[in-house]
């Protein structure tokens, strides 16, 4: 995959070879709504990249909560164990609207970064994230469907000195 | 008719229809980690609820054949207590809710 930087659908040009030695060739666009994650050893912070597809989240329609609500559930780690659990909403309604493409990144190297770890913590070394439309409500009667992280999220891990 | 009815009847009682919704069959808790069991389909999502009802963990497995298993890591703070869990299908719907008891380690001392 490209830079998060650089797009935000990826163009895959697939050939198949038939029994006949004829081959097919189809183009398809992969539409991106992604998160990656940094680790800034000078601060002992992480921030987070959002990569937002305007047409496939609002259909090219201004930002709005009750379509698509992003949220960051993170984990942080330390050797292995679960020491802290957040939600963080991803204030996202000016980039969104704001956006000239139907899509576009906040990049974690950026300005626009969301900072997720803020060294609060000492020892962590290890931190999952995943992307979710709405928060987890222990009292609601469904949970958030998860758009971008499988298995144990997107993980990142560093050494501490 | 009276019979046949009779017979969809206890096999509908019998067999109940198959419904691949997930669902958590059995917690454990064993050596400060916890461990859940179910059935389902594909990729699920299960979050683990603390004391307060907030999220604890959130992670997805993947039912294989009908069954999933996954051992959590251990988390570091838990309290002795009943902590909730909840197993959706990956967009969050068709919700199966559990309980797991947390126990204290029990600890053996050697009097010589």
């Amino acid at each position: 995959m490209p830079p998060l930087s650089e797009e935000a659908t990826t163009t895959v040009t697939l050939t198949l070879e038939l029994n006949d030695n004829t081959t097919i060739t189809k183009t398809i666009n992969i539409i991106r709504t992604a998160i990656e994650l940094t680790y800034f050893e000078e601060t002992n912070t992480v921030k987070a990249g959002y990569v937002a597809h305007k047409a496939y989240l609002y259909n090219n329609q201004p930002h709005n909560d009750e379509i698509f609500d992003a949220y960051l559930q993170v984990m942080l780690y330390r050797d292995n164990k679960v020491v802290e659990y957040k939600q963080i909403q991803i204030d996202d309604e000016d980039f969104i609207n704001n956006l000239e493409e139907d899509s576009g990144a906040m990049e974690s190297f950026s300005d626009k970064g969301i900072e997720i770890f803020k060294g609060e913590i000492e020892g962590v070394n290890k931190i999952s994230v995943f992307l979710t439309n709405g928060p987890i409500d222990f009292n609601s009667d469904v949970l958030p469907s998860i758009e971008f992280g499988i298995g144990s999220g997107v993980t990142l891990e560093w050494v501490n000195d | 008719m009276k019979r046949m009815l009779l017979v969809i009847c206890s096999i509908l009682l019998f067999f109940p229809i198959y419904v691949s919704a997930a669902t958590i069959t059995e917690t454990s808790y064993k050596n400060g980690r916890i461990t859940i069991k179910g059935t389902g389909e594909g990729e699920l999502q299960l979050v683990l609820f603390g004391l307060d009802n907030n999220p604890l963990y959130l992670t997805t497995v993947t039912a294989e054949d009908g069954e999933f298993s996954i051992t959590l890591p251990e988390i570091v703070g838990l309290e002795p207590g009943t902590y909730t869990i909840k197993v959706a299908d990956y967009d969050g719907k068709n919700v199966s809710i559990k309980t797991v008891e947390v126990k204290l380690n029990k600890r053996s001392i050697n009097f010589r």
